[in-house]
C-alpha cells in the first residue's frame, strides 16, 4: 500500500497536553498541527481538512462534542479521536454516537495514543484506497470506449454506462433504463433470441461473445459484439446478466463489402481461369487449377491455330490473391490478342514482354511457358521463361525442357528466342507452375523438379492419371491434402494416333478447378458405364460423400448421358420408337456403326459440373439437333416410365431435385441438393 | 527480420534468414535492398544461407534491384547456392545474370 502522508490536527485548550500529544505524534513521524479551541480548529480545517482529528472534550466555548459534530458534518471522512477525563463514560458514548471512532482517557498514555492513531491511520488509508478504487471504477464506467451493462433476467436494465446509452441512441443511462422495459422486445431483432441466449450462457458458464444485430432507440440497426456472462447467487440461481458491448457496425459493413467484392472477384477469376479446351484430332488436354486463395495468379490457355496445331500458354504472376489475379487476367487477355496476329512462341513472348514491362509493377514478374504443338510437322516449339521445366514423357524416357528466356516483365529489352523439338507419337507433355515444385515437407525439404520427376517415375502414364499422380505425390510429400501454399496449375497434353486404334485411355479433354469440373469427349470414345464411374468417382472425392449418398445422382447422370448419346449425337430417337427394332441385334449394330462413324462418332459430349457447398449442378450437352422443349410433356409424368422415349428423363427427374433444358434442347442440367 | 547485413571490405553481404515466400517478407526484403541502393553501395552479395526456397515474391525484388543497381554500375553476386535455390535460379535464368562468389 502506498504510504500517503496523513494530515493530523490536535485540539486542546491545555497547551501542555496539546504539545505532549503533538510531540508523541512527531515521534511517529507525523507533522500535526495544533489548535487551542474549536473555533481555531475549524478555521485551520477550512484551509486544509485533516484526516485525523484528536480533540479534547472539555474545552471552553465550543466543546469537543460540538466540534466533532460540526467537523463530521462538513468533512464526513475525518476520523475523530476524543480525549476525555477519567470516568466520562457517558460523554464517550455520546461521542461515539456522533461518529467518533476512538477515545483516549486522561492522563494520555503514549502507547494508547500510538495504538489509537495507528489504527485510525490504517482505517483512513483503507478508506482512501477504497475511494480511489471506486473513482477508478467510476472513470471506467463513465468513459471506457465500450458499452457496459447489467440486466435482469426478466429483461430490464439494472445499470448501463453512458457509452452504451449513447451507442443505442438514448440521451442518458437513466433514459435508457426507464424506457427499455423489455429488452427482448425493444432491442432484439428476434425477441425469442434473448431467452435462448440466456439459456446458452447459463449452460456455457463463462464469458461468451456473440456478434449480432440489435435495434437502437429509433429502430435503426446496430451490429454489435457483446461479451456477456451470467452472475449467479450462491445456489446457482441467475441474479443478473452483465456484459460489454462494442459497436462493430462500420467494421461489419467494410467486411461485407470486402466479402462481396471477393466473391465477385472469385466469379470473375473462375471465368478467367477456365481455358478453352479445343478438340484437335490426335491431341487431348487435361488441366488442374488449384488457387491458394479464392483467386490466384496462375492462368492457362489453349488456342487451336488449325486442325493440326495447338498453342499453349501457361503463366504464373508474382504472388496470389487479387493483385496477382488482376495481372494474370491481363496476361491471358494479351496472349489471346497477340496470338491472333502471331502464332510462334518467340514472337508472342516478345510482344507480351514489351507490354507487360510497361503495365506491371517493377517488382512483379510473369513466369511463362508458351508452346506450339504442330501435328503436321510433329514438332514442339516453345519459349520457357521462368516456369519450372515442363517434361515430355516418351516411352521410358523423360525429357526436361530447357529455359529459353527471362520471366516476362523482368527486362523490357530482353530477347526471346524459341526452341524446336521433334515430337513422337504417344508423347505426353506435362507442365506445372512453381506451386508444385515449392511444396515443402514437414522437415522443410523442397519437393522441387526432382520430386515431380520421381513421382512420374519410369512407368507408362496416360493423360488422365498423370496430372493426378503429380498432384497426389506433392500432397503426400507435404503430408497435407488438397491445400497448397501457392497457386497451382498442372497441365498435360497427350499425342495419340486417333485413327489406328485407341492407344490412349480415356482420350478426353478435362478441366478441374476448385469448384468446376469439365469433361469433353468424342462420342466414339465413350463407354457409358466407364464415363459414369469416372465422373461419379470425381463427385465422391470432391464432395466427400459416399457412393450410397450419391447413388441417385448416378442414376440421373447415367440416363441423361445415355439420352445425349442415343437421342442427341447418334440420332436414334425414331429407331427407338419401334420396340421390336429396339430389342433386335440390328439396333445394337446400328448403335455401334453410328458410334464409330465420322458423322456421329466425332460429335462431342460436354459434361460440366459446378460445385457449391449446398448443391451440385451437372450439365450434359450433346451436338445433336435437340428437341422442341415447349412440345414435350412434363418429364415427371408417370406414363413416361412405360413409354419408349422420355423414360430416361423421367427417371432422372425422380432422382434429382431439378432437371432443366436449354432452349435448343441439347443440354440438360441436373441440380442435386447436398443433404 | 528477413535478412541481416554485414560489410566485408567493399562488399555488403545480405544474408537471408528465412524464406521469402509471401507479400510481407517480400516487402521487407525490398526495403533492405532499396536502402543499400539508396546508400550508393557498389557491391552486394546475397547469401541464401540455409533457406531453400525463394519464390516469385523474392525473385521479383531481386530482378528489380538488379536493374536499378546495374544502371548505377553496381555489381551483384550470390554466395554459393544450395541445390534447391540453384534449381530455382536456373529455371529463371538468374544464374546467367548473377554470378556466384565465395565470401
Amino acid at each position: 500500500m502506498i504510504n500517503h502522508k496523513l494530515n493530523l490536527l490536535v485540539v486542546d485548550d491545555d497547551a501542555s497536553l496539546a504539545s505532549f500529544i503533538s510531540y508523541a505524534l512527531t515521534k511517529m513521524s507525523y507533522t500535526p498541527r495544533i489548535a487551542s479551541s474549536g473555533k481555531e480548529a475549524l478555521a485551520l480545517l477550512r484551509d486544509d481538512p485533516a484526516d485525523i482529528l484528536i480533540t479534547d472534550i472539555h474545552m471552553p466555548g465550543m466543546s469537543g462534542l460540538e466540534l466533532t459534530e460540526e467537523v463530521l458534518r462538513i468533512y464526513p471522512d475525518t476520523i475523530v479521536i476524543a480525549v476525555t477525563g477519567r470516568g466520562d463514560i457517558n460523554i464517550a458514548v455520546e461521542f461515539m454516537k456522533l461518529g467518533g471512532i476512538d477515545f483516549l482517557q486522561k492522563p494520555v498514555n503514549v502507547s494508547a495514543l500510538r495504538l489509537a492513531v495507528g489504527s485510525a491511520a490504517d482505517r483512513q488509508r483503507l478508506r482512501k484506497e477504497l475511494k480511489r478504487a471506486e473513482q477508478n471504477y467510476q472513470n471506467i464506467w463513465e468513459s471506457a470506449p465500450i458499452g457496459i451493462y447489467q440486466s435482469s433476467p426478466e429483461g430490464r436494465f439494472i445499470s448501463v454506462n453512458p457509452v452504451l446509452a449513447r451507442m443505442l441512441g438514448y440521451s442518458s443511462p437513466d433514459e435508457m433504463i426507464s424506457s427499455v422495459t423489455n429488452i427482448a422486445e425493444h432491442l432484439y431483432i428476434q425477441p425469442s433470441q434473448r431467452e435462448s441466449l440466456i439459456q446458452h450462457i447459463l449452460e456455457y458458464g463463462e464469458w461468451m461473445t456473440i456478434e449480432d444485430e440489435f435495434f437502437r432507440k429509433d429502430k435503426s440497426i446496430i451490429f454489435a459484439k457483446v461479451t456477456l456472462r451470467a452472475a449467479l447467487n450462491d445456489d446457482g440461481g441467475l441474479l443478473y446478466i452483465e456484459g460489454f458491448v462494442e459497436d462493430i457496425t462500420e467494421k461489419k459493413k467494410q467486411e461485407d463489402i470486402f466479402n462481396l467484392e471477393m466473391s465477385r472477384a472469385k466469379e470473375i477469376y473462375d471465368l478467367i481461369v477456365k481455358p478453352q479446351l479445343p478438340m484437335i484430332k490426335g491431341l487431348r488436354i487435361n488441366v488442374k487449377c488449384l488457387p491458394a486463395e479464392n483467386v490466384g495468379g496462375d492462368v492457362v490457355e489453349f488456342l487451336k491455330i488449325s486442325e493440326k496445331c495447338l498453342l499453349i500458354f501457361l503463366a504464373d504472376v508474382t504472388g496470389h490473391g487479387i493483385p496477382a489475379a488482376m495481372t494474370a487476367n491481363t496476361a491471358k487477355t494479351l496472349f489471346r490478342e497477340i496470338a491472333e496476329t502471331y502464332t510462334n512462341p518467340a514472337m508472342i513472348c516478345r510482344h507480351l514482354n514489351d507490354i507487360v514491362s510497361r503495365i506491371t509493377l517493377p517488382d512483379d514478374i510473369i513466369a511463362s511457358f508458351c508452346a506450339q504443338i504442330d501435328l503436321e510437322a510433329m514438332t514442339l516449339t516453345y519459349c520457357l521463361c521462368g516456369i519450372p521445366a515442363p517434361i515430355i514423357l516418351r516411352n521410358h524416357e523423360n525429357i526436361c525442357l530447357e529455359p529459353t528466356g527471362f520471366p516476362l516483365g523482368a527486362f523490357h529489352d530482353a530477347v526471346y528466342e524459341d526452341v524446336t523439338l521433334s515430337l513422337s507419337e504417344d508423347d505426353l507433355l506435362v507442365a506445372f507452375t512453381d506451386g508444385i515444385t515449392e511444396v515443402r515437407s514437414e522437415k522443410g525439404e523442397i519437393f522441387g523438379l526432382n520430386g515431380v520427376k520421381q513421382s512420374i517415375g519410369k512407368e507408362k502414364h496416360d493423360i488422365s492419371s498423370l496430372v493426378e499422380c503429380i498432384k497426389e505425390s506433392a500432397e503426400d510429400f507435404q503430408q497435407k491434402h488438397s491445400c497448397f501454399q501457392d497457386d497451382v496449375i498442372i497441365l498435360a497434353v497427350s499425342l495419340f494416333d486417333e485413327d489406328n486404334g485407341n492407344t490412349c485411355t480415356r482420350p478426353w479433354n478435362r478441366f478441374c478447378s476448385s469448384n468446376k469440373y469439365l469433361l469433353e469427349m468424342k462420342t466414339r470414345h465413350i463407354r457409358i458405364d466407364d464415363v459414369t464411374d469416372f465422373f461419379m468417382g470425381h463427385v465422391a472425392e470432391k464432395s466427400g460423400l459416399s457412393s450410397e449418398k450419391t447413388g441417385k445422382l448416378r442414376v440421373a447422370f447415367f440416363e441423361v448421358l445415355l439420352n445425349a448419346i442415343e437421342h442427341g449425337n447418334l440420332k436414334l430417337t425414331d429407331l427407338k420408337k419401334n420396340p421390336e427394332f429396339f430389342d433386335s441385334e440390328k439396333y445394337r449394330d446400328m448403335f455401334e456403326n453410328r458410334m464409330n462413324s465420322e458423322k456421329c462418332g466425332d460429335k462431342l459430349i460436354r459434361i460440366e459440373c459446378q460445385y457449391s457447398p449446398e448443391k451440385l449442378e451437372v450439365s450434359v450437352e450433346d451436338e445433336g439437333s435437340g428437341f422442341e422443349v415447349e412440345s414435350i410433356s412434363d418429364p415427371r409424368a408417370n406414363n413416361n416410365i412405360s413409354s419408349s422415349s422420355g423414360r430416361g428423363i423421367y427417371i432422372a427427374g425422380m432422382s434429382v431435385d431439378r432437371v432443366m433444358y436449354n432452349a435448343t434442347g441439347n443440354k440438360v442440367t441436373l441440380t442435386w441438393m447436398i443433404k | 527480420m528477413v535478412t541481416s547485413t554485414e560489410r566485408i571490405g567493399n562488399r555488403v553481404v545480405v544474408r537471408i534468414l528465412r524464406d521469402i515466400d509471401d507479400l510481407k517478407t517480400g516487402e521487407e526484403f525490398k526495403t533492405v535492398l532499396m536502402e543499400l541502393y539508396n546508400k550508393g553501395e557498389k557491391e552486394i552479395v546475397i547469401d541464401f544461407g540455409d533457406t531453400n526456397l525463394i519464390n516469385s515474391h523474392g525473385i521479383g525484388k531481386i530482378l528489380m534491384f538488379y536493374r536499378r543497381f546495374k544502371s548505377k554500375n553496381g555489381t551483384i553476386y550470390v554466395a554459393p547456392l544450395n541445390d534447391s535455390i540453384r534449381e530455382i535460379f536456373e529455371s529463371l535464368m538468374l544464374d546467367k545474370l548473377i554470378p556466384e562468389i565465395k565470401i
